[in-house]
């Protein structure tokens, strides 16, 4: 049973929707600004990426964030459709209040309660779940769908990825040394770490005889999934990338295509020192002397945590409709290892019929979906 | 292909309970971090094991005792791609608080990372897949309704679909830490099999009960007692 997307939303550093999104990473421009709320002082960072102009209509920020998005696709979501949520902290902010004021809510920060509200604004009746898997937990959601739909448990899944910037995050990257005292500068040779981040991102994902005998409009096929373990450190990526090729390969035999099909790929790309030089060495070990365009919108957009698989995935569907790879944002000085891969220019991608996005995070959990162009 | 629960692991409080296809079953007081445990849980020491909080101490523990149960040997130390769901947020709250609170407490200057690291669903897992070995997929999945019974469902599919041959389903709360081993082997007196399996184990509200009825009871799908 084959797997499509029949509708998205999102929401990023750039504003709302998919066009502000691709427009910005096309033409090379970051999001990231310098943060208003929380840095400075001890922090080792002055910058994350977040959602110009939000309103703060709801008891959390990313509730602000995700609520109107999902409230917005409601009448293209079939009520019987599963809805699962990935979010790595969720309504942090609420934890954040409640430690601070003292009282015993803490609870309410629990994602299954954003889950239970977004279920009702989506009014779906269907089974629903919170995926967590680090900083691919939207990717992860995504193949959890795909494995749903391909297991018949469900022929239409609603998959929602969501992170805010918080002063919780902010702090705990500054902590782990990970943040860039700038911005965010992937594969760059002088790279020196990652920038925080926010987005919001819903897509319907249909079974594809549902998606036809209903006359939606098929934006592309999930057409292979895979994840794997490094089973190596908590916080730093296996260096040779072991983990990351186990997971790309499992997505290439559930698609059943050989690399050279790949037409590109959305990295990771954090900008961390060990993550990239780890995701290069991996794409070198699949792609051999061979490697097509490799980017990643995390100059532009942040880590958007929890958000960051499926935001990269819909940036990565309008990637192939269009046949053209964005810059890596932030690019200045390519790093060896991504000669011939990284660009910070835009590079054209004519016929290619698939495109590979991967996601690595805490814990050695590696992700890797492959979309197959339907538009 | 005969999917079920080949082996389970409960730790509660200090009560011990294993039991599985690979194993008799194992049923005391917890002394696998004494000098000299009766039972030998990881394939080599596990680093900074004293240094974890205490649910991710009984997730690794919990999930070596569900394979050493169902009769895969970690001794060798060799990697294996064994897939890791969890479920229960309790211990993610506790984790998420330990650290802000530390945080304020350092005056909103600096975190401390290794708090931080324990703040996400799947921080039990990465040190269970790093102290066992286990580079399967690894993501938490938590039902709205029936969070154990999900694990299950979802690893019969990981399973049937050729992604594992098994999984460990990691299902924790503050006061218990409950580990099945799901994969494909052949029928067994503790073997629980068929897509109900999962809401059998749910369906124990206590380990006492749990315990007694798998002492006295063998599974087909269904309740069927000996």
């Amino acid at each position: 049973m084959k797997t499509v997307i029949t509708g998205s939303r999102m929401l990023s550093p750039y504003g709302a929707g998919i066009d502000p999104a691709w427009n910005g990473l096309i033409a090379g421009e970051s999001a990231i600004r310098k943060e208003e709320e929380f840095a400075g002082g001890s922090f080792m960072s002055e910058y994350t990426a977040r959602v110009p102009n939000l309103a703060l209509k709801g008891r959390s920020r990313l509730f602000s964030m995700v609520a109107p998005l999902i409230d917005d696709m409601r009448r293209e979501i079939p009520q019987d459709s599963a809805i699962l949520l990935a979010t790595t902290v969720g309504e942090i902010d609420l934890l954040e209040k409640s430690i601070a004021d003292n009282n015993s809510d803490a609870e309410n920060a629990n994602p299954k309660r954003l889950l239970n509200d977004l279920r009702n604004i989506a009014a779906v009746k269907g089974p629903g779940a919170v995926v967590s898997a680090a900083c691919a937990s939207s990717s992860a959601a995504v193949e959890r769908a795909a494995s749903m739909i391909r297991e018949e448990r469900a022929d239409s899944v609603l998959v929602i990825g969501c992170d805010a910037v918080s002063e919780f995050v902010f702090a705990g990257f500054s902590a782990l040394m990970a943040l860039a005292p700038g911005r965010a500068r992937p594969f760059d040779r002088n790279r020196d770490g990652l920038t925080v981040g926010e987005s919001a991102c819903a897509a319907l994902l249909m079974s594809e005889e549902r998606a036809l005998s209903e006359g939606r409009k098929i934006l592309a096929e999930i057409s292979g999934c895979g994840m794997s373990s490094d089973a190596h450190h908590m916080t730093a990526p296996s260096r040779e990338g072991g983990g990351l090729v186990s997971a790309i390969q499992k997505a290439l035999r559930a698609a059943a295509i050989e690399p050279a099909r790949i037409g590109s790929v959305s990295a990771h790309g954090t900008g961390t020192d060990y993550n990239d030089a780890m995701e290069l060495k991996a794409f070198r070990r699949v792609f051999d002397d061979n490697p097509p365009p490799v980017y990643s919108i995390k100059g532009g957009t942040g880590h958007t945590m929890g958000a960051a698989g499926l935001l990269e995935i819909l940036i990565a569907v309008e990637s192939l409709r269009k046949e053209i790879a964005p810059p890596t944002t932030g690019l200045v000085d390519p790093e060896d290892e991504a000669d011939g891969m990284v660009s910070g220019l835009p590079i054209e991608t004519p016929g290619a019929e698939f495109a590979l996005s991967t996601n690595s995070g805490f814990g050695g959990i590696n992700a890797a979906i492959i979309i197959k162009k339907r538009l | 292909m005969s999917i079920g629960i080949a082996s389970i692991a409960w730790i509660k409080n200090d009560r011990v309970y294993a039991k599985g296809v690979g194993a008799a079953a194992m049923l005391g007081v917890k002394d696998m971090r004494a000098p000299n445990p009766s039972i030998v849980l990881f394939p080599r020491p596990v680093e900074n094991f004293g240094r974890f909080p205490e649910y991710a101490k009984l997730a690794c523990e919990t999930a070596a005792l569900a394979l050493k149960a169902g009769g895969i040997d970690r001794a060798t130390g060799n990697k294996l791609d064994v897939a890791m769901l969890c479920a229960g947020y309790e211990n993610t709250t506790d984790a998420d608080c330990n650290f802000f609170q530390d945080y304020l407490d350092c005056g909103r200057e600096l975190g401390r990372g290794a708090l931080f690291v324990y703040t996400l669903p799947t921080s039990a897992l990465a040190d269970v897949s790093i102290a066992l070995g286990l580079t399967g997929a690894a993501l938490y999945l938590e039902s709205d309704i029936t969070p154990f019974a999900e694990l299950y469902l979802t690893a019969r599919g990981m399973i049937e679909n050729g992604e594992t041959k098994s999984a460990l389903l990691l299902w924790q709360n503050r006061q218990t830490s409950l580990c099945a081993l799901v994969d494909d082997r052949a029928e067994s007196e503790h073997y629980i099999r068929g897509k109900e399996a999962g809401r059998i184990v749910e369906r124990w509200n206590d380990l006492k009960d749990a315990v007694a009825y798998l002492h006295k009871t063998r599974f087909s799908g269904g309740f069927k007692t000996r």
